[in-house]
């Protein structure tokens, strides 16, 4: 085998050298050596060819093979634990030739090599940097050697040749010993070498380290006999087959024997004895006591080579909940510094206890084998996959070393408090945790110190509070040392497995990112897998909107809870978008999400039960390459690769409301930010418009204008008194604010009756609301809040004539209410006679730093703001402005009732809640809640975060109600004029520059265009990108007059809202980024201040624009697509058939008048089709004739039939479409008048294609007729005679086209046409354009269509069953 | 009128439940015409059925045999697939007839077992049965199209079929 020339190396050098290289004593091929040995799985999961296919990383290189032939020399020893100073840490064999001794690991373990001085043939050379100091050191892992020179060792009277000995000294085995000398068995488990404090009378106190082996014993005859000696002298394989191995027995190496561990833990499995033993009694605790056998100097280990493999049957009856067993696999990955080892990329090991030895040939592509490890199934919703959890019973050895130039890892030997936390779990929790901390690190990564996410030696990381705070107590067990440990080892984290699967895995942001990516090509992958069943759900019909179509976008929604995940981050406003984001070190993503105004944003946002939100166009070809990575496996999570987005689909997230706190609980909120409102004075702002966020992409990026936002200053200063507990009680208990108010009203009617008719009617709705009484409310009190009213008197801006209301005050989070009064500014006797109040706008106006306050305003709602010396707020002039800065605080504010709160005791810690409930826990009767002014029309919000109640006599509320509706003004649905934008253009003077300079004002040449601007709620139906050719602000956009100068040169968004029934669209001038996140088909949006274009149902957005999304209307449709806008349009589209009485055919026969019928029907064949080019120029909205995509079609009869008979349909351009199916859905329901425009073959759909080949036909042919000369009554009987206005021949492609068009009518289901029998003059001009086509007016009855509609099978039946009945 | 309505009757799909059907008897006044059917009297030749597939048999090239359950009975049904070598069809524009053939092998390839289809065809005698030679195949994904067939067909028996059959016996 010795070549000439072969080198031999010294360890030393190797060390020096630091590279690692694997090496061999003759020439090395070029191509790395295979290492394997060919080996068995007891586990049946060896699966590592497979796995390395999978797993090949291009970074990972394969060992450098030394070019030259070489070996090593040196002598193989055990290890030494019995100077507990030894660097050695670890329970390696040691290599030592005469420069040095390094760790090593054999692939062909003889017990025999042990002492001998042996010729390492094939090795690889692994170097490790150990100690603080980053000492070099080095690993051997010896694949092949032979014995160099054989040296005389001490003689076994057992040993022969197959059989090994191992003893301290000379091993001198009597014939009859002592039974209890020696112990004859199976290995079963073996312990990790550790360290015992001993005291000792002479030494003083030493630390003893040592080992445990489980070992099974057999309780026969023989063994039990003093004469197992001798017979073990004989033993045979058939002889060991007598035994029955099941009694289990302790053995504990201690002292010098420790360094046995490398050797015993080579024969798990195997018949082994041991003599020299003694019987003791140990304490493992203070009270717990084990007989166990222990070591003596005397002790020798015999292992006979027939017996190997003579194992414990295993792997029987797993089922993942902590069972033991063996597993072999290769490891595809370490993660954690070597807590987290990935077998088989699916399987994970953990290696976190503090205990384990974990060899140094632990490397990335070894294969290894592990025994008695812990089986477990965590059963995570979110990735299957099951844990190996190690304990101080595993031992782990390698099969094969890894070909791979990677790196070894040594475990640190101090345990963090992290690291006590995790292993103080069962293994699910355990990984769980891991996961948390892996996650953290990379969510808070430069965003917070590694020490506050990990924590140290004495102070909880955040990572662990997080996940403490996720387990239950029991979850939590306290760990004992190896020695308890392994005698207890029953009460190892078995049977509590089960628990954890509700654990969620907190995603980073960019792998939530990744998973949606994922998501979506798997369910366009699976959706068009299955569209030849279902029909291609991918792709939505086209939208037509002005004569062109449009690709709609497709959405996808995935529910947290149901994946199994949950995301933390920082809330934040995205300086790109402006829009609402959630944010960490690795990505953020937009978050559709209604915050309390008190919000803090320094704050952690744990976003629990949310709902994912993808949308996007879906693409002609789905790349379906993706189902090898697992977004949620646990490799996605530890790893230190980020992935990256790659897909331009719009994901967000949406947080549904839910009853649970926790469900938008904000993580490490504590208790410090108390809401509470000090004592003083607030004003009530009512919020009325926000002003978008003006981007200055052409500057400075990170440089942004202030944000502007509209209020109205309501004629209410809140004063709050404090808390007199006493006071509040009385004001709650038994009515007695009512007495107070009976006083007062009183008073009050006297003036009352004075007053005329008009006030008479403000009266009685201010009366709807009022107690038994009856009386008017008109409050001025004088009486019950005077002791506090006087501290105000010098700060109160008003005269004294006010109107007070006493009320409570409760905040979020705060348990106690405040005595406050809600004093009105303006005198008493305004309100009372209805006059309109002076509205007193402000402008708001928020520094760049206070950006968060301003996204979570909500429009329409009322907030307080704390007074201050000199408040503008207080004088009633014209115009304010504001300066909202970080540092302002604002309330949001909501009304209820007094009477809610009685029957409970308010002052002893009633809860805030924005339902009060009685003690019983029912709602309380006569709770009402004031509607803040319904700016956003119907508010359906039905969890309104709010920060403060305000708790008046619900007489009260309807004042309030009248007032705060008065001075509204109904601004909702009125139409504002443009004065109320002047404001801003007066006010925020930057606003204006900024968009002019950053556009650099292309509009000179245009007028702007005018009209009012008028706030629209409404259900968005669709949405597409549009240029501004599409959407003229004028039927004919004619340059120098008014026209859409915002639109030129870049495209829009036309959005089609649904409002009072009918569909309008409002043009959005602003790039997708500008419009709020969620602003998709199916959610109801209320778009404030949109400029109405020359009554053509079109709307326009402005700088001033703004859109709010209503959150709620997203809940109800959470599983796979939205359709609520669609069920809508379709109704919408039934109500107004309804009018119209369904009939029969044969029994429309019967009727002679000309009125509006409904018939169920379908087509059976076409009759005449006439097909042409539309003119260029033709906006032919007044003859009903729409453009599709530059075909008309003129002229149509379509045989129809409903089982009862048959008619001919005559259809219109567009009618005829729908029936050829050549039209959406939508469009139908769209008025013709709304076409315009030149028309143009949209996007790449089915739908444009077979559209598009007609368009060529035309464009040769100008004209096509089809005439059917075969079976009125059987389509597969139709003759279609094909004629052309060119008079040129017709190819057979053209011809099959043409054809096949028409058989798309008779292949639809069923329609709901509204028609009319023909009217005579219309028959005439039938037959007159019959004739012209040689065709004769059909012997049928004919109808003409007015509207063309699939039919609403549910609705259809209904009527039906309704009619039989 | 009333002749005439027949008449158009004649030459309507009748939406039939299967129970219905299968009671047809062939048109005594015309037994030389193998599509003319009565039902009490009133000669039919064309019907419409949905229902679901539950038997299939494919010749390939010849001519699909299925039958239709639509839950009151089960109507066998033949879809020719013999266009382009049939000599009925090679009188015909051979562009139509490649579309019919193509069509008719769309259809085969929708009928299969489970799923529910609307037919509509010829009312043809095979073997002494009653049976629907296709024209054209719907596949109907809307769960409620086949409660709505059998409401229509109870509407239509009611108020038209019945109607003109006393009077036409």
């Amino acid at each position: 085998m010795e070549e000439e020339g072969t080198v031999i190396l010294t360890i030393s050098h190797l060390i020096q050298r630091a590279c690692p290289i694997t090496a061999a004593s003759y020439s090395v091929p070029r191509s790395p050596i295979s290492t394997s040995k060919p080996h068995k799985n007891p586990g049946g999961n060896y699966r590592h060819e497979e796995s390395f296919r999978t797993c090949e990383n291009p970074t990972l290189q394969t060992l450098k093979p030394l070019n030259y032939p070489t070996f090593l020399v040196g002598t193989l020893a055990l290890p030494s634990f019995a100077n507990c100073n030894s660097p050695i840490k670890c329970s390696c064999f040691q290599f030592s030739d005469d420069s040095a001794t390094i760790c090593c690991d054999i692939l062909d373990f003889d017990p025999k090599m042990i002492g001998q001085k042996i010729r390492i043939l094939t090795w690889n050379f692994i170097p490790l940097t150990c100690g603080n100091g980053g000492e070099k050191d080095g690993f051997l892992e010896i694949i092949s050697w032979e014995v160099f020179q054989a040296c005389s060792g001490d003689v076994c009277s057992f040993s022969d040749s197959s059989s090994f000995c191992l003893s301290l000294g000379v091993c001198d085995v009597k014939n009859k010993s002592k039974t209890s000398s020696l112990i004859f068995g199976i290995v079963e488990s073996i312990s990790p070498v550790f360290v015992v404090p001993c005291v000792s009378g002479e030494s003083g106190s030493r630390n003893i380290s040592g080992f445990l082996v489980d070992v099974l014993v057999c309780q026969c005859k023989f063994c039990v006999s003093k004469f197992l000696a001798s017979e073990l002298r004989d033993l045979t394989e058939e002889k060991v087959k007598d035994h029955s191995f099941e009694k289990r027995a302790i053995v504990y190496f201690s002292g010098l024997t420790s360094s046995w561990h490398p050797v015993v833990s080579r024969f798990i499995s195997n018949v082994i004895w041991l003599t020299g033993l003694k019987q003791k009694l140990v304490f493992i605790t203070n009270e717990e006591s084990k007989l166990m056998y222990v070591t003596t100097d005397e002790a020798s280990l015999h292992v006979t080579k027939f017996f190997k493999e003579q194992g414990l049957s295993r792997n029987t009856n797993i089922k993942g909940r902590g069972e033991i067993g063996s597993y072999t696999g290769v490891i595809t990955a370490i993660y954690m510094q070597g807590m987290v080892v990935e077998l088989d990329q699916d399987v994970i090991l953990l290696l976190t206890d503090q205990h384990l030895i974990v060899p140094h040939c632990v490397r990335v592509g070894a294969i290894v084998t592990l025994e008695n490890v812990h089986f477990v199934d965590p059963k995570f919703p979110w990735a299957e996959m099951l844990i190996l959890g190690a304990c101080c019973r595993t031992s782990m050895y390698v099969e094969s070393f890894s070909p791979l130039e990677t790196r070894g890892h040594l475990k640190s030997h101090s345990q963090t408090l992290l690291q006590k936390f995790i292993n103080s779990l069962p293994f699910a929790a355990r990984l769980w945790a891991l996961l948390v901390v892996s996650c953290f690190r990379k969510k808070f990564a430069g965003i917070l110190p590694e020490k506050v996410i990990l924590g140290s030696k004495h102070k909880e990381g955040l990572a662990q509070e997080y996940a403490s705070s996720h387990l239950p107590p029991s979850a939590f067990q306290f760990r004992h040392g190896v020695l308890v440990e392994f005698c207890r080892h029953d009460s190892c984290s078995v049977g509590k497995e089960e628990h954890y699967f509700h654990l969620r895995l907190v995603l980073p942001i960019a792998n939530l990112i990744s998973y949606c990516e994922i998501s979506w090509k798997k369910i366009l992958v699976n959706r068009e897998n299955f569209s030849d069943f279902v029909g291609d759900i991918n792709q939505k019909k086209p939208l037509s909107c002005g004569g062109r179509s449009y690709v709609q976008s497709i959405r996808r929604v995935l529910r947290t809870e149901e994946i199994g995940i949950l995301v933390l981050g920082t809330l934040k406003t995205s300086i790109y978008s402006g829009r609402l984001q959630l944010v960490d070190a690795t990505g953020g993503v937009d978050i559709m999400l209604d915050l309390p105004a008190t919000w803090n944003f320094d704050k952690i946002f744990e976003a629990k039960d949310f709902t994912l939100i993808m949308e996007g166009v879906p693409p002609d070809l789905v790349d379906s390459d993706s189902t090898i990575c697992q977004p949620l496996s646990c490799q996605s999570i530890f790893s230190t690769a980020q992935p990256l987005r790659t897909m331009k689909i719009s994901i967000y997230l949406y947080h549904c409301s839910t009853d649970d706190s926790r469900s938008h609980s904000l993580f490490f909120d504590g208790k410090g930010d108390l809401l509470e409102l000090d004592r003083g004075k607030f004003h009530l702002l009512m919020l009325t418009h926000k002003y978008p966020i003006q981007q200055r992409f052409q500057g400075d990026r990170a440089k942004r204008s202030n944000m502007f936002a509209q209020a109205i200053v309501l004629h209410w200063d809140l004063l709050v008194a404090g808390k007199d507990k006493d006071a509040v009680r009385n004001m709650v208990s038994a009515g007695h604010w009512k007495d107070l108010l009976e006083n007062f009203t009183r008073q009050e009617n006297h003036l009352t009756h004075k007053r005329c008719k008009t006030e008479q009617a403000l009266v009685e709705v201010s009366n709807c609301g009022l107690n038994d009484s009856g009386d008017v409310l008109n409050c001025q009190f004088s009486g019950s809040c005077c002791a506090d009213r006087n501290l105000y008197t010098g700060q109160t801006c008003i005269s004294n004539q006010l109107l007070e209301l006493p009320c409570l005050v409760a905040s979020k989070g705060v348990n106690s209410h405040c005595l406050a009064t809600l004093c009105c500014t303006i005198e008493q006797a305004k309100i009372v006679s209805g006059c309109v109040l002076p509205r007193r706008k402000v402008l708001l106006e928020f520094s760049p730093d206070s950006f968060c306050m301003y996204e979570v305003l909500r429009i329409g709602r009322c907030y307080l703001v704390q007074h201050k010396e000199e408040d503008i707020l207080c004088y009633p002039v014209g115009r304010l402005k504001v300066f909202i800065t970080s540092s302002t605080k604002l309330w949001c504010l909501t009304f209820s009732s007094m009477e809610s709160l009685q029957g409970s005791d308010v002052s002893d810690g009633l809860q805030y809640c924005n339902i009060p409930t009685n003690s019983d826990g029912k709602i309380s009767k006569g709770y009402r809640q004031l509607e803040i002014p319904c700016l956003t029309g119907n508010a359906i919000d039905n969890e309104i975060y709010t920060d403060v109640s305000v708790f008046v006599p619900s007489s009260a509320l309807n004042l309030l109600e009248t007032v705060i509706g008065k001075l509204d003004g109904g601004s909702l649905e009125s139409k504002d004029s443009f004065e109320e934008e002047s404001d801003i253009h007066d006010l925020g003077g930057s606003m204006v520059n900024a968009s002019t300079q950053s556009s650099g004002n292309p509009w000179a040449d245009y007028t702007l265009p005018e009209g009012n601007l008028i706030t629209l709620r409404g259900l968005v139906v669709a949405l597409h990108d549009c240029s501004c050719e599409a959407f003229p602000a004028q039927p004919m956009p004619i340059p120098g007059e008014s026209y859409l100068p915002f639109l030129r040169g870049t495209g829009g968004v036309c959005v089609h809202v649904l409002v009072d029934n009918k569909i309008v669209r409002v043009f959005c001038d602003l790039n997708k980024q500008t419009y709020p996140v969620g602003l998709v088909g199916d959610v109801c949006a209320t778009f404030h201040r949109v400029l109405v274009l020359t009554q053509q149902k079109k709307y326009m957005m402005t700088p001033v624009s703004f859109i709010t999304i209503d959150d709620t209307s997203l809940i109800n449709g959470h599983t796979d697509e939205f359709n609520y806008a669609h069920e809508t349009v379709v109704k919408l589209s039934n109500t107004s058939q309804s009018t119209v009485p369904p009939v029969l055919i044969s029994d429309a026969l019967q009727l002679s008048d000309l009125k509006p019928m409904q018939f169920r029907c379908r087509v059976v064949a076409l009759y005449i089709l006439v097909v042409q080019k539309a003119k260029a120029t033709a906006v032919s909205r007044s003859c009903g004739c729409s453009i599709l995509s530059g075909v008309e079609i003129p002229l149509a009869g379509f045989i129809m039939d409903d089982g009862s008979s048959s008619c001919c349909c005559w259809a219109d351009s567009e009618r005829a479409a729908a029936l050829l199916g050549l039209e959406s859905e939508e469009i139908l329901l769209e008025e013709s008048a709304e076409t315009s425009g030149r028309s143009k073959a949209g996007k790449g759909q089915q739908y444009n294609s077979t559209v598009s080949h007609l368009d060529k036909i035309l464009e040769q042919h100008g004209r096509v007729v089809a005439k059917n000369y075969g079976s009125m009554f059987d389509s597969s009987f139709q003759d279609l005679a094909l004629s052309v206005g060119s008079g040129r021949s017709i190819s057979s492609s053209e011809q099959d086209l043409l054809r096949s068009l028409t058989t798309k009518a008779f292949l639809s289901a069923s329609w709901t046409i509204v028609g009319s029998l023909m009217h005579p003059e219309a028959s005439r001009w039938l037959e007159q354009q019959l004739t012209e086509l040689d065709m004769a007016v059909p012997s049928l009855p004919n109808v003409w269509a007015a509207s063309v509609n699939r039919t609403d099978v549910l609705a259809e039946a209904r009527n039906t069953i309704q009619w039989l009945m | 009128m009333q002749g005439s309505i027949m008449d158009a009757l004649y030459n309507t799909h009748v939406k039939l439940l299967a129970f219905d059907f299968l009671s047809l008897s062939p048109n005594p006044s015309c037994p030389t015409d193998p599509s003319s059917f009565c039902r009490k009297g009133t000669p039919l030749s064309r019907a419409e059925s949905v229902g679901v597939i539950v038997t299939r048999e494919l010749k390939p090239g010849k001519f699909l045999r299925f039958i239709i359950d639509d839950g009151t009975g089960c109507i066998p049904c033949v879809l020719w697939l013999n266009q382009l070598t049939s000599p009925y069809f090679s009188k015909r524009n051979p562009s139509g007839v490649r579309l019919i053939a193509q069509l008719a092998s769309k259809f085969a390839a929708q009928i299969q077992l489970g799923v529910v289809v609307r037919v509509r065809g010829k009312i043809t005698g095979y073997r002494g049965m009653v049976q629907i030679t296709v024209s054209d195949v719907v596949l109907e994904r809307d769960p409620n199209a086949q409660v709505l067939h059998w409401l229509d067909c109870i509407r239509l028996a009611r108020k038209c079929y019945d109607k003109y059959s006393k009077n036409g016996v």
